[in-house]
């Protein structure tokens, strides 16, 4: 009996999955090029590094009003509580916040895109026009991880496969769902909504919420965080992620994509050499290839102007702010030293 | 005043009124008229507008609205609804019926802010805000979809990533 050479198009995430009949070898699927450039080379190694962990967390500037903000859960709320302490309590207090304060401030892992499951586990023709539908078997057994959960899909030809990942999505979220993750994607997240948000300046609110509704080696996490980063890059908002558990991320990005004159630049606008300084260490550990990665950073202006004059693609714009940094530092000096004298030091 | 006609049911056409008394017996009180759908963008431009600040001023547009019932305590529910077949059937409509003007869209962020508790950021109950039913579950989802459009900005719970998970090989 001839097999019918229909073609099937089903939705897979951002991409088509194309199923093309061979008579006699099975089916076949076809991966259609992705519509976003993903990480070439995996960030994982090198963001899960000690060196990159520290440096992330040390850029991020503790604002304790902004890290424990009330947040808004719709739980019930208690009247703040008073309390008289000695020098003792309060130290102990202190060491239990900075403990609070580093899980707060914990940065969404960076890892490579997952590939697309292309698995066919049988072919049985003999149960081709069972059903026009596709049956979907989820394995609900508890204490079973959600990633490790066995998924399979009956196609109406009678294959048998393991189902792809937005399958997998829907299916986990079904059964053991998790608290404010929608099963169709929020339109917020795709365009021109995206782009609305962004303007509107709300950075954290979008990737808080790409957080909880996609996994971290997600096609489209990459897509929304890169959106969002590369937003902020280009309205020069390099604040707006401050005191947030993103602003490790964004750093990350960006020293990734090399993309850090717009951000070294606001840094020594606004007199933050330390952190340009770290900025561009960190930008060394993701690039060890780069040109001016063996300068030694202990003079933190000559540091600077090594990836200014080697690495940075805005030489000219960086180099006329670092001089007016160092004459306006200079310039202050004298004013120093002008009022020490006329205190008689 | 006419008489009644003496009329036999099995043969006679006659009516018991004119077309012009039946006509005007079936006209709606403008005040009442709610056949009329106003739509969202011109409810937008209305909160911007003067006569919205002369009529609440910066309270919330349910604030001074005062249900209407027997006894110490309210009904548990709200009415069903204020307004029936495009006419306002009740005294005492509910703060968004009583205003035509005042239209639940997911776009009419103002309007939707109202009737959101600025502590727990959870939608004000019928209770509290006096709406009727029909339009209390008109709010819901309208605040349900700019949640999902991005248009009101709201807190997520946090989520704790175990490192172990994603430093290894997958």
């Amino acid at each position: 009996m001839a097999l019918n050479m229909a073609r099937v198009w089903c939705r897979c995430s951002s991409y088509c999955i194309k199923k093309n009949n061979f008579p006699n070898v099975g089916v076949n699927f076809l991966h259609l090029s992705r519509s976003v450039a993903g990480y070439e080379r995996d960030p994982a190694p090198l963001f899960f590094s000690p060196d990159v962990q520290r440096i992330m967390r040390k850029m991020t500037k503790v604002d304790v009003k902004k890290v424990f903000r009330s947040r808004k859960l719709g739980e019930k709320l208690d009247a703040p509580e008073y309390k008289f302490l000695t020098s003792e309590e309060l130290e102990q207090y202190m060491k239990e916040t900075e403990k609070k304060v580093e899980e707060r401030l914990q940065v969404p892992p960076i890892v490579k895109e997952r590939e697309e499951i292309n698995e066919v586990l049988s072919v049985d023709r003999a149960l081709t026009g069972y059903d026009s539908a596709k049956f979907v078997f989820t394995d609900i057994t508890f204490g079973v991880p959600n990633k490790d959960r066995i998924i399979v899909v009956r196609e109406p030809d009678g294959t048998l496969r393991k189902a792809f990942w937005n399958e997998r999505f829907r299916m986990n979220q079904i059964y053991f769902p998790e608290p404010d993750r929608q099963l169709r994607t929020p339109h917020m997240f795709e365009e021109p909504y995206l782009t609305n948000v962004l303007d509107r300046g709300e950075y954290e609110f979008v990737l808080d919420r790409a957080c909880v509704q996609y996994e971290p080696n997600d096609p489209e996490y990459y897509r929304v965080t890169s959106t969002t980063y590369d937003h902020i890059e280009k309205e020069q908002m390099f604040d707006a992620l401050q005191s947030t558990r993103h602003f490790g991320a964004l750093a990350f990005y960006l020293c990734w994509n090399k993309q850090i004159d717009n951000f070294v630049l606001y840094y020594i606008q606004n007199d933050r050499i330390e952190d340009a300084v770290m900025l561009i260490q960190l930008f060394h550990l993701l690039n060890p290839e780069s040109k001016s990665a063996e300068t030694d950073s202990k003079d933190a202006l000559k540091f600077i102007q090594a990836y200014i004059s080697k690495d940075s693609s805005r030489k000219s714009v960086l180099e006329i702010a670092l001089q007016s940094f160092l004459e306006l530092q200079k310039q202050r000096q004298f004013v120093e030293e002008g009022i020490k004298k006329a205190h008689g030091m | 005043m006419k008489g009644f006609p003496i009329r036999d049911f099995r043969t006679a056409t006659t009516v018991l009124q004119s077309p012009e008394e039946v006509s005007e017996s079936r006209k709606i009180d403008p005040g009442k008229d709610r056949t009329k759908i106003i739509p969202v963008e011109t409810s937008i431009q209305y909160i911007k507008s003067d006569a919205y600040k002369e009529t609440y001023g910066d309270q919330q547009v349910w604030v001074h609205y005062r249900r209407n019932h027997k006894g110490s305590l309210p009904p548990k529910k709200t009415r069903k609804t204020c307004i029936r077949q495009g006419v306002i059937a009740t005294g005492n409509p509910c703060p968004i019926c009583r205003d035509e003007f005042l239209v639940l869209g997911h776009t009419n962020i103002e309007l939707l802010k109202q009737f959101i508790s600025p502590h727990t950021g959870e939608v004000l109950s019928y209770s509290k805000t006096g709406l009727c039913q029909k339009r209390h579950l008109e709010l819901l989802v309208a605040v349900n979809k700019a949640k999902d459009y991005g248009l009101i900005t709201f807190d997520v719970p946090f989520r704790v990533y175990d490192y172990s998970e994603w430093n290894t090989g997958k």
